[in-house]
């Protein structure tokens, strides 16, 4: 093997590596299908820290909408208040789920329709500079089984 | 944090819609689901419903406008029992997930007849136009109604039905506003009175069984 090929080998090896070093785990992530005239969406995902330091994430972003949030929801005056997070913490060796009916990513402005078995890429800015980008599949349901606890 | 405004100056104060709504809920939505009280005039064993007994008789002084431009008011409530949700097509949250489990109620609620209709009233009549109304509530369900119609219309439809919403500040960038409203569920019988409301968080299951007992006990 040539000097050029193992320089090459190499560089492809290094390429392939995930470009985010971070620790973060993400599980259980989807977006509910919502009707195609629908101005917004909802993402779901739980976030997941097995480190020893807190990370945060300071922003969300996507190509496929105008804008992404972070909110939170809560019962407030009987009423279902949202507010929006600047932004989210998830402490060490802790969790944050984002669900239905509490946090969740507002994915503001579709630029096209989704429909179930569509995937919807969105990039998880942190504090420490990081980008996480994942993949969130579009389904055909908006709330998981919350009747067997 | 921000606090709630309300847009426009024809608006009720908030504060005022709170006390009104206070009242009412004294008046109107004492428990009645448990069965074992001495005191229940009504035994029906209920999840997700609370009764109001008795049925709290509406005002006929709203004049809303249907998804087809067909005026919704009082007379339109009238020999069908009703479900009816409070919310904006804005919602990312609370009114999908809403809708799609009435959705699955409704596999279990026979309706083909009329007998039963689900509308969904939108308290953002300034982003929610009929046809974006339409095409959003007909999406979980062809038979599903939109609903709006003029802020002061809207008011005097919600403040019969304990119903509260408000208005955060418009984002200074992109305009966009959030709109807290409650997420009850309201049920009318087919003479349009206010006859249960239903809580979150929701289940198809239980809504779709507590709708048969009370329809079952009170009749149409």
């Amino acid at each position: 093997m040539s000097m050029r090929s193992i320089i090459v080998f190499t560089l492809a090896l290094l390429l392939s590596l995930p470009l985010s070093a971070s620790e973060l785990h993400v599980e259980k992530a989807y977006v509910p299908e919502a009707p195609p005239v629908a101005p917004v969406m909802a993402g779901y995902l739980d976030l997941v820290n097995p480190t020893s330091s807190p990370i945060t994430i300071t922003g969300v972003q996507s190509p496929m909408f105008e804008q992404v949030e972070i909110h939170s929801m809560s019962m407030k005056d009987s009423m279902m208040h949202m507010e929006q997070l600047k932004q989210l913490t998830i402490p060490a060796h802790g969790k944050v789920s984002l669900d239905p009916g509490g946090y969740h990513l507002m994915l503001i402005k579709p630029k096209k329709a989704f429909h179930s078995g569509d995937m919807i890429g969105i990039t998880l800015l942190l504090a420490n500079g990081e980008k996480i980008s994942l993949k969130l599949p579009v389904k055909d349901q908006h709330t998981q089984d919350h009747s067997h606890h | 944090m921000h606090s709630s405004t309300i847009l426009g100056a024809s608006r009720t104060p908030f504060l005022i819609i709170i006390a009104l709504i206070s009242l009412a809920a004294g008046y109107g939505l004492s428990q009645f689901r448990a069965t074992e009280s001495p005191d229940t005039p009504i035994a029906i064993p209920l999840k997700a419903a609370t009764l109001l007994e008795p049925p709290k008789v509406l005002k006929n002084d709203f004049q809303l406008s249907d998804h087809d431009g067909r005026p919704f008011n009082l007379d339109s409530l009238q020999g069908h029992w009703s479900f009816i949700f409070f919310g904006y097509t804005h919602c990312p949250d609370v009114c999908p997930i809403t809708l799609k489990i009435m959705q699955s109620a409704w596999k279990k609620i026979p309706h083909h007849n009329g007998e039963v209709k689900l509308y969904f009233v939108s308290v953002d009549p300034d982003r929610d136009n009929l046809d974006i109304l339409k095409r959003y509530t007909r999406y979980f369900d062809p038979s599903f109604i939109g609903v709006t119609g003029k802020a002061d219309e809207i008011d005097r439809f919600t403040n019969q039905l304990g119903i509260l919403y408000g208005f955060e500040d418009k984002d200074e960038k992109t305009g966009a506003y959030v709109v807290n409203h409650s997420a009850h569920i309201i049920l009318l019988d087919p003479e349009g009175r206010w006859r249960a409301v239903l809580s979150p968080p929701f289940e198809a299951e239980n809504i779709a069984s507590d709708f048969q007992q009370i329809r079952n006990h009170f009749g149409d």
